[in-house]
């Protein structure tokens, strides 16, 4: 397999007639931590959510861990769904379950593991996340950083090839930005595929090994953390840069 | 008023008020199977949704008395003929499940966008989907509107005196033209219903504020 996860190529998307990605052709390195950043409605989100198949685009192919999937195939999207973990913005859990059910749902109804098996990792992630003594806890129990911990485990249960995270700390208190940074920045150093939308500027600048910018939905530049944030290339990149160090 | 008539009549009241029990209960748990059916294959736009939504209008549109005549005097002229009680329960599950899906989808429909992309994101499938999220949150959404069509049905039972169906009205209607004593059953026949629609109505509402705590604390 390529040391690419992810190969987008021409991709392009219309809200009705306005076009929210133009022409975007990205690659997503293996075991390395991507980030995506650009002003508000700069298409991030949009383009995150094309990455698992959330999204429908309108043309352009998507080549996931090796296979090349047309836009608006849904019973592949399926399949791939499985190997890519999501975490959103706003608190995603299902209200109707306790902390264990959600994590437990997609282990045990759709990967059919034994449930042993799941209770013991789900177990183990939540003390990783300390959350080890709130498992029956139902989500309207929980603080906003507790729910997006909660989050980040029931996605990790899964084995995730590939972990997208779509402004995981945007709806949080600072004070509970933190515990969720770290959490990402462990997982960074496990050698995690990641794309991660933020707008931490310095905890993107601590974990992208690439950034890719945007601007009304085009790709304005992409090159490695390191470069981007000492020597951008472009002058709307750099803007950027300045606006956001204040 | 007279309690001697009352207590008469006590014995052909509790048959009714068990007729009518019996009638509301099966003809209700059709409608609401009826409805969550047709609340799914609209919601999800599954091919025939046409067809449901034009049940539900004209279903909706016509009086429960029409469509008793329809199917007890009216379908027997095609050869089908249909028991008096049986074509009440049939009334009202094409009634009730019509309003019920009404009240379904706009439970279903209420269920946050984003706890469906959660549920995709985690690999479930549509059935899934639907078993474990979608359901489970839209029927709490749907709890005051299904409460208030289970009250609304159980009063429309009143009118399946039109085809001789001894329930209340008709038990009523029939002591009043053979005693002349309108006060006495008029009495027993707004109690019979009070009986049964002030309990019930208390308890719904008991019942959604403990669901709705349940699943969401508020």
């Amino acid at each position: 397999m390529s040391e690419h996860l992810i190969e987008v190529r021409n991709l392009n998307k219309f809200y009705g007639k306005k076009k929210v990605l133009d022409e975007i052709n990205v690659t997503i390195p293996k075991n390395k931590v991507t980030v995506l950043l650009g002003p508000s409605g700069s298409g991030k989100s949009t383009m995150i959510r094309t990455f698992n198949g959330l999204e429908p685009f309108n043309s352009g192919t998507i080549t996931l861990f090796g296979e090349t999937i047309a836009a608006n195939n849904k019973k592949q999207w399926a399949i791939i769904q499985t190997r890519i973990g999501m975490v959103f913005q706003s608190y995603d859990l299902f209200p109707n379950m306790t902390v264990i059910k959600n994590i437990l749902l997609g282990p045990l109804k759709v990967q059919k593991r034994s449930r042993e098996e799941v209770i013991k990792k789900a177990r183990d992630l939540l003390k990783e996340v300390g959350l080890e003594d709130y498992e029956n806890a139902y989500p309207r129990e929980l603080s906003g950083g507790q729910k997006q911990r909660v989050a980040i485990v029931r996605a990790l249960i899964l084995n995730p090839e590939l972990m997208l995270f779509d402004e995981v700390t945007a709806s949080l208190d600072p004070e509970m930005v933190r515990g969720i940074l770290d959490i990402l920045k462990n997982l960074a150093n496990q050698n995690l595929t990641m794309v991660i939308v933020t707008h931490e500027m310095n905890f993107a600048r601590q974990v992208a090994d690439k950034v890719i910018f945007l601007e009304n939905g085009k790709i304005i530049e992409q090159g490695d953390g390191q470069s981007f944030f000492e020597n951008p290339t472009t002058k709307r990149a750099e803007a950027f840069l300045e606006s956001m160090s204040f | 008023m007279s309690w001697a008539y009352i207590q008469q009549a006590m014995p052909d009241y509790i048959k009714a008020f068990w007729l009518r029990l019996k009638l509301s209960t099966i003809g209700i748990a059709g409608a609401v199977l009826v409805g969550i059916v047709a609340a799914f294959i609209i919601y999800y736009k599954i091919p025939g949704h046409r067809i449901i939504l034009s049940y539900i209008e004209i279903a909706r549109n016509t009086p429960l008395l029409i469509q008793l005549f329809f199917i007890y005097y009216g379908l027997p002229i095609t050869g089908i003929k249909i028991p008096a009680q049986q074509t009440a329960i049939i009334g009202l599950v094409f009634l009730g499940g019509a309003y019920m899906s009404d009240a379904f989808l706009g439970g279903l429909r209420a269920v946050p966008k984003i706890q469906i992309e959660s549920g995709r994101a985690i690999g479930l499938s549509t059935f899934q989907l639907s078993r474990f999220v979608v359901f489970p949150q839209g029927f709490i959404f749907s709890l005051p509107a299904l409460a208030a069509n289970v009250i609304f049905l159980i009063k429309e039972t009143s009118i399946f005196t039109v085809i001789a169906i001894p329930e209340i009205t008709n038990t009523t209607l029939d002591l009043i033209g053979q005693n002349y004593r309108t006060n006495e059953y008029l009495l027993m026949m707004v109690s019979s219903y009070a009986v049964i629609l002030i309990p019930l109505s208390v308890f719904l509402s008991w019942i959604e504020r403990r669901i709705r705590y349940a699943n969401f604390g508020n």
